[in-house]
């Protein structure tokens, strides 16, 4: 029975070959996505795992060992951590990855700093690490690209610079660093790129039905019974997933290597790290087998085989409107969840799997309801039709809506995904972008803890040092200070030229649109700073642990005249990101200034990375704990919901050429089922574009009205989400969207446009001889 | 009606009707369209062996022989679905085979009609729609063309019919509806294939009655491809196709 099932599956020559190999294409990227999906969270966990020890544990009844300082800044645009060690004890502890720990002044790097040293001129980087001893094995890193030092250090040098007592390493993971709206994010992600998939392995086996329905009536007449029929359909069913399953494994290894290089929170994965834990893919493979089985079955009880040929079991009823209520209900339920998880944690297991359940529903709404839509589109266009493609078209989508919106549901289903993804990230990335003064490009800043090891000289030290550097034009010393009015701090200001920091094209530091200099000498940044009239203690910012010259910390006394003040941008109210409420012009305290540590470095260079890291490299060479930040440096919030975008973008990828796949299978199916009937429109000379016509509208116009309505949902259960969880201003979706809409449709009408050749040779009037 | 006029002025027609049509009791009618020499094989198997046929204004010609002699090869090949090997069909001076596939399948559109066996009613258009896809095809308003393929309808006894879908006819009723769909757009040739062929005997007697006066009153020429006598003595002549060659001709 079985041989005699796959010899009918196969029985058909060249094009049933194809459509086997269409559909087990489709189960086996269906099946390789769910193998990705599962293997997500194994990996994201081991990653973590990995980079736990650098996490300091404070030791809780146990002697301290070493002292530990991580730092995480940048070498071009890459994310560099350096993480200082200084042992107290002989029997120090040393980080998974590594046989010892450096001594002073030696590191240990990961393999991919190594690489990058022998490439990189050495007053680049080599100043920023110290000399290399040995690299750091991949049990210690997060990922093979990480850019790691751990440098030896002593305890005097990080003792008070906020470097941690550890006892041992951290073994346990911290959840990783993902603002909860990014992982509702990925969770919803990963939710729509599953339903899809489930959908369509459920479907894909039933497609191919048309082509093999003649055959089983033909069992039939020779006496073969229902149930021996049934058993046939299950059996072909089956070649499918037989053959898909395992494809999708192996398709799974073949595209690891590059679904590793998707960083994910800044970095990438060993691909072996990405493995589905051994239980699951086996419960994945025998369920997409049972799926298939399954819908084999379903499909096949709702024909009724009879020796005499195959009927649908009675023209199912015209789709009713009340088929939009369950999406409806699930955006209901997902609204009304965000309500009532909002004030609790939002990404706790219970709320994401009622979130992501409810999310699901929505999508397997939309599929319900697609049918009335497709019904309706057809009646609107069966009125409006002039030509006969468009009549003809019509009248099918009226009268069969179910299979022809069965041929674009998976495309309608990745368009409401991406329709809801572009909404809720277009938030985050807004989200993520509160107002600052961003440096000019070319500047090079440091800030804040030039005092800590070298006094009160280290900024003048450095500031000589960088002015005679190449490729540096010009530095502009800060000095942090408080103002102090009795015993209270009440302001925070930068004693510096306002003209230095912001004026000129390319002079200032910092750019910052409206500020005016003027000739006032001291500006205020925002609206609470009223200082005219009032007299300040002005001290530094930054308490040093070593005594100044003076054994004292400087202070003077500073009153502030009406007429010296006046705001640097006009009618701004918040004080704006990385600025302090006032400037005061140096020239007012006179000599008094220089009693003041410099702890702020703004550094003009010619604007080549090269200088720039040189001045990096400058900094960190003479003060090793100091951060450094460079004017094109990303944003700590920007790139995460870029990587969340990107891979919520590879999957919608995936169910797209899933849904081309299932496209592709149902246009060619519809055209078989028609054949006869298309081949005798063509004899009595309907000219063969009219049938390209008739196919592209069937597939196009529902696809266009349906994507609308679906992608409206979206944006709109985006929006929904954005506004119950009240995170502020959401903004609507921006053209980004309009452009991925209109790609997924262009690729799905290139999908059907692909068919056309076998449309024209399917239904050739001469066919009609062999009938 | 003006539908039909609008019919008239769309079809393309390469002559007037005046040149071409001949008035009752006139003499002999000219020749619509005529095959010399056909020849078609299929692989090993030869279909036509050289067939000179030919077709007059207004005639309705039965072919007939036995399954497999060639007779619907011969109808195909008359009507331009098929290439022949060798040999001619002309048609108002024209020589069909030379056309390309685009000229032949509007020649199909404008100037022939055709009625097969079953199957030919696209299932989900109603009876009415059906009839006018063949003028919708030739551009013709949508509008106009229901309106010209209406008047179909009580002549052929389907009176209520028009928005009926073809599942929800009998056999006889949807080939009647298929009758006027090859005559609505005033063909000069109808090619009947079996036109019958699913019916039963009054059913038919119905059809064919309802396509030779219909045809008659348009002056158009039929080809008719049956192997039933009681069809074939609709026709006016009949040629018997034997092994892909005219076996004989009675009447």
């Amino acid at each position: 029975m079985i041989r005699l099932g796959l010899r009918l599956a196969l029985s058909d020559g060249r094009r049933s070959a194809i459509s086997v190999a269409l559909t087990a294409a489709a189960v086996a990227i269906g099946t390789a996505i769910l193998l990705f999906a599962v293997s997500f969270q194994p990996a994201l966990a081991g990653r973590d795992l990995r980079q736990a020890w650098r996490q300091p544990q404070w030791p809780v009844g146990a002697q301290p060992r070493l002292l530990m300082a991580a730092f995480e800044d940048r070498y071009a645009g890459q994310p560099f951590v350096r993480i200082f060690i200084a042992p107290l004890t002989a029997d120090a502890p040393t980080p998974p990855g590594m046989t010892q720990l450096p001594s002073p002044g030696q590191a240990y790097v990961s393999p991919a700093l190594a690489e990058l040293l022998t490439h990189t001129p050495a007053d680049e980087l080599a100043p920023r690490v110290g000399r290399v001893v040995g690299t750091i094995g991949p049990e210690g890193l997060r990922s093979p690209q990480e850019l790691v030092a751990v440098i030896g250090s002593d305890r005097s040098s990080l003792e008070g610079k906020g470097a941690a007592p550890v006892a041992s390493f951290r073994v346990d993971s911290l959840p990783p660093d993902l603002p909860p709206i990014a992982i509702l994010i990925l969770v919803l992600a990963i939710v729509g790129a599953l339903v899809p998939v489930a959908v369509f392995v459920a479907t894909a086996t039933r497609m191919a039905a048309a082509r093999r329905e003649q055959r089983l009536a033909a069992l039939r007449l020779v006496g073969a019974t229902p149930a021996q029929v049934a058993w046939l359909a299950m059996v072909e069913a089956l070649l499918y997933t037989v053959i898909g399953a395992p494809l999708g494994v192996a398709l799974f290894f073949l595209v690891r290597p590059w679904v590793a290089l998707i960083p994910l929170d800044g970095a990438t994965w060993w691909p072996d790290s990405i493995q589905p834990p051994l239980l699951q893919e086996v419960a994945l493979l025998i369920s997409v087998q049972v799926v298939g089985a399954a819908a084999a079955l379903v499909g096949m009880r709702r024909l009724s085989v009879s020796p005499l040929g195959v009927q649908r079991r009675q023209a199912p009823p015209q789709p009713s409107a009340l088929r939009i209520v369950p999406s409806l209900a699930g955006v209901a339920v997902l609204l009304a969840g965000i309500v009532a998880f909002r004030s609790s944690n939002i990404v706790s297991p219970g709320s994401l799997a009622v979130l992501g359940a409810s999310f699901a529903a929505i999508i397997a709404g939309i599929v319900f309801a697609g049918p009335w839509l497709t019904y309706v589109v057809g009646r609107v266009l069966g009125r409006i039709a002039r030509g006969p493609a468009a009549l003809l078209a019509a009248r099918r989508l009226a009268d069969d809506p179910r299979g022809s919106f069965g041929a674009i549901a998976g495309v309608i289903m990745a368009v409401f995904v991406a329709s809801a993804f572009f909404s809720l990230m277009g938030y985050a990335r807004a989200a993520s972008l509160s107002p600052e003064a961003p440096m000019r490009p070319g500047v090079v800043m440091t800030a804040t803890v030039l005092t800590s090891s070298g006094g009160h000289g280290s900024g003048d030290v450095l500031t000589a040092r960088l002015t005679g550097l190449a490729g540096v034009r010009s530095v502009l010393p800060v000095r942090e200070v408080v103002l102090t009015e009795g015993e209270d701090v009440v302001l925070y200001a930068w004693i510096v030229r306002c003209d230095q920091l912001f004026d000129g094209a390319d002079a200032g530091a910092l750019q910052l649109p409206g500020a005016q200099c003027g000739g006032a000498s001291v500006h205020t940044l925002s609206s609470a700073a009223k200082v005219a009239g009032s007299t300040f203690t002005v001290s530094p910012a930054i308490a040093s642990d070593t005594p100044s010259d003076s054994g004292t910390r400087p202070s003077v006394q500073l009153q502030i005249e009406s007429g010296q003040v006046q705001s640097l941008v006009a009618g701004s109210t918040d004080r704006i990101r990385g600025l302090p409420d006032l400037l005061i012009d140096p020239g007012v305290l006179g000599t008094a200034a220089d009693r003041f540590p410099i702890t702020v470095l703004f550094v003009n260079t010619d604007g080549t990375a090269a200088a720039a890291e040189r001045v990096r490299a400058a900094i960190q060479g003479y003060e090793p704990l100091v951060p450094v930040y460079l004017a094109d440096d990303p944003m700590e919030q920007v790139p995460q919901y870029a990587e969340v975008g990107r891979i919520v973008g590879l999957g919608l990828i995936g169910s797209l050429a899933l849904a081309g796949c299932s496209l592709a299978v149902a246009t060619i199916t519809g055209l078989l089922e028609r054949r006869r009937q298309f081949a005798l429109l063509r004899a009595a000379g309907m000219p063969i574009s009219r049938l390209r016509v008739l196919v592209l509208l069937q597939a196009g116009v529902p696809l266009i009205a349906v994507s609308a309505a679906s992608s409206l949902l979206g944006v709109i259960v985006a929006q929904g989400v954005l506004r119950v969880a009240d995170v502020g201003s959401v903004p609507l979706p921006d053209a980004s969207l309009l452009v991925v809409l209109g790609a997924s449709l262009a690729v799905a009408m290139g999908v059907v446009a692909a068919t056309l050749p076998a449309a024209d040779r399917l239904t050739r009037p001469q066919s009609l001889r062999s009938e | 009606m003006i539908a039909r006029m609008g019919v008239s002025l769309t079809t393309g027609r390469s002559e007037p009707d005046a040149l071409g049509r001949i008035e009752p009791g006139g003499g002999s009618p000219p020749v619509v369209i005529s095959a010399a020499g056909l020849v078609k094989s299929f692989g090993q198997t030869e279909a036509l062996r050289g067939i000179d046929f030919s077709l007059a204004r207004g005639e309705i010609v039965a072919v007939m022989g036995p399954s497999g002699s060639g007779k619907s090869t011969l109808l195909h090949c008359m009507a331009g679905i098929l290439a022949p090997d060798a040999g001619t069909v002309t048609f108002e001076g024209r020589q069909i085979e030379r056309l390309s596939e685009g000229e032949r399948t509007r020649l199909r559109r404008t100037a022939f009609g055709f009625v097969f066996q079953f199957g030919q009613l696209v299932p989900e258009l109603s009876a009415l729609e059906n009839v006018a896809l063949p003028l919708l095809l030739n551009n013709v308003k949508r509008s106009i063309a229901e309106a010209a393929a209406a008047v179909w309808f009580p002549r052929l006894g389907l009176e209520g019919m028009e928005r009926r879908r073809p599942a929800d006819m009998s056999g006889g009723q949807a080939q009647r509806v298929a009758v006027a769909r090859a005559l609505v757009t005033e063909p000069a040739v109808v090619f009947a294939d079996e036109p019958t062929g699913s019916l039963d005997t009054i059913a038919g007697e119905q059809v064919m009655e309802l396509l030779t006066a219909a045809a008659a009153e348009q002056n158009t020429s039929v080809l008719l491809v049956t192997h039933e006598a009681r069809v074939a003595a609709y026709a006016q002549r009949e040629i018997v196709v034997r092994d892909g060659r005219v076996s004989g001709a009675a009447r």
